[in-house]
């Protein structure tokens, strides 16, 4: 059980801005943490893991990290961190950066047969790919026994492939050791894939905190679908009006009557939803 | 200048780790100390040091009871060559330390290291390139160094006279001929220090 109640002044997008969150987290859970940059999401992280000072209280097991007086070492906490940017140490080999945690082959070697990293165990970093560089982050994390896992947006780097096949191995880990787990994310199938938990914070605040359906899902009463996109253009054609939407990755066209056209605005977030039609479902041809 | 080079070692890498963090206080007053041989002429430094260490200085009085004398001495020798390659040495070192990414730093804080332990085994191997590079201009610097050893050496011929010493004082004698040999082995200590320090920076770039 982890149990956190911090307050610290952030420098935010909009100048100066309070953090202030009131958490617990239930042991081997894995949570999601979600929210626009700048929202303070990477300086809770940071705080969990003694990086950051604060004011208040983290107490993890009975176990005091943080009060009023008192701040417990980074070195002290039996944390796993992975970074965005993976911060292996480049003079160590594989093996030798998750050996230089602890001194446990039989763990380091079943960590790296766990992600089919074993071939790779002598080779530098700046000899491995972006996918490889952060599945040996993972594991160097995981060498510590860790009482909970902190990962600031460790995929975000990555190509949608290997973000994929990287999510697969997370969640092993996961399975194997139980590490309670806090990730910070803004993608919602990996946030729906892998977390029970999603936390979503604006402003230094806590705005959702609920299962991953709950809070991810956008659409309302008897929607079939909902889909939040950025309106690129609004196009006469003949009498009726065309409105082209970015959804995700994709551009679609949506009818609009005069009315319709008149009211929305180039550049903003609009959301598309239907009622009355099932939507079809298919295998993608790609 | 091999004496020196252990004191670089010893004491010139240990300096720049405490020079490169973040909330030292006083900093500028040491960086000042460091850079200042860089700056200030070293005929003035020495003669400072001499003050400083003779037998009634404010040092080397402690020094001389114990039998220890530093002025007209090897070891004032020593000390001169490190002071003036101390800010070639500990300047560039400041700023690898400093520039080395913190996220690596911090990974090996949540692996349990300390900032002492985290500097000998990682950032110190990661850069050592330029680790090497400075010791090479130190130690250059301090064998070129005259001010400084003339004033707390003494120029003492078969004592304490450095290679650029023995130069002058054999130039002083009017034997042009040992003065051209001093050189023409400097020469070569030179070239072999510019070839070292060359392939530093070719193996640099390849990695």
């Amino acid at each position: 059980m982890i149990e956190i109640a911090i307050e610290k002044e952030l420098l935010g997008s909009h100048g100066k801005m309070p953090l202030h969150v009131t958490l617990s987290i239930e042991d081997k859970s894995f949570v999601a943490l979600s929210g626009q940059s700048g929202s303070g999401k990477t300086t809770l992280l940071r705080i969990l893991a003694g990086l950051e000072n604060a004011r208040g209280t983290i107490r993890v097991d009975g176990e005091e990290w943080l009060n009023e007086k008192y701040m417990l070492a980074p070195q002290q906490r039996g944390i796993g961190f992975v970074f965005q940017d993976y911060a292996l140490f480049p003079n160590m080999s594989v093996i030798e950066n998750l050996l230089f945690v602890r001194q446990d082959k039989a763990l380091a070697q079943h960590l790296l047969k766990l992600i089919e990293m074993d071939e790779l165990a002598q080779r530098k970093p700046n000899t491995l790919s972006g996918g490889q560089k952060q599945r040996v982050s993972l594991c160097r994390a995981m060498m510590n026994h860790p009482k909970l896992l902190l990962m600031d947006e460790p995929l975000s780097a990555l190509d949608p492939l290997m973000r994929t096949k990287l999510q697969h191995e997370i969640l092993t880990l996961h399975k194997e050791f139980e590490t309670t787990t806090i990730m910070v994310s803004h993608d919602p199938s990996e946030i729906y894939r892998l977390s029970n938990r999603v936390i979503v914070l604006n402003q230094g605040n806590v705005i959702q905190d609920g299962d991953a359906k709950s809070v991810l899902l956008k659409t309302q009463g008897s929607q079939k679908f909902s889909f939040e996109g950025e309106l690129l253009d609004i196009i006469k054609v003949d009498v009726i009006y065309v409105a082209i939407v970015s959804i995700g990755q994709q551009i679609v066209e949506v009818v609009l009557d005069e009315s319709e056209a008149r009211e929305l605005h180039v550049g903003s977030v609009v959301n598309i939803s239907t009622k009355a039609f099932a939507p079809v479902i298919q295998t993608s041809k790609r | 200048m091999g004496a020196s080079f252990i004191l670089f070692v010893l004491m010139g890498i240990p300096l720049a780790f405490l020079l490169a963090k973040e909330n030292l206080a006083n900093k500028w007053l040491y960086e000042a100390l460091v850079t200042l041989p860089l700056i200030f002429p070293p005929i003035a430094i020495g003669f400072l040091l001499l003050l400083l260490l003779g037998r009634n200085g404010w040092i080397g009085s402690y020094f001389h009871h114990i039998n220890i004398n530093f002025i007209f001495d090897f070891k004032g020798l020593v000390i001169a060559g490190f002071i003036s390659g101390l800010p070639l040495l500990v300047k560039p070192l400041q700023a690898a330390i400093e520039l080395f990414p913190k996220a690596i730093r911090e990974a090996s804080y949540v692996s349990g290291k300390n900032s002492l332990q985290t500097f000998i085994w990682i950032v110190l191997p990661s850069i050592r390139p330029t680790v090497i590079a400075a010791l090479l201009v130190a130690s250059a610097r301090a064998l070129g160094e005259v001010g400084i050893t003339l004033m707390l050496g003494g120029n003492i011929v078969g004592k304490t006279d450095t290679m650029s010493l023995a130069i002058y004082n054999a130039v002083f004698d009017g034997d042009y001929n040992l003065a051209l040999i001093l050189c023409a082995f400097l020469i070569v200590i030179s070239i072999g220090i510019f070839f070292a320090l060359n392939m530093m920076a070719s193996a640099k770039r390849a990695l």
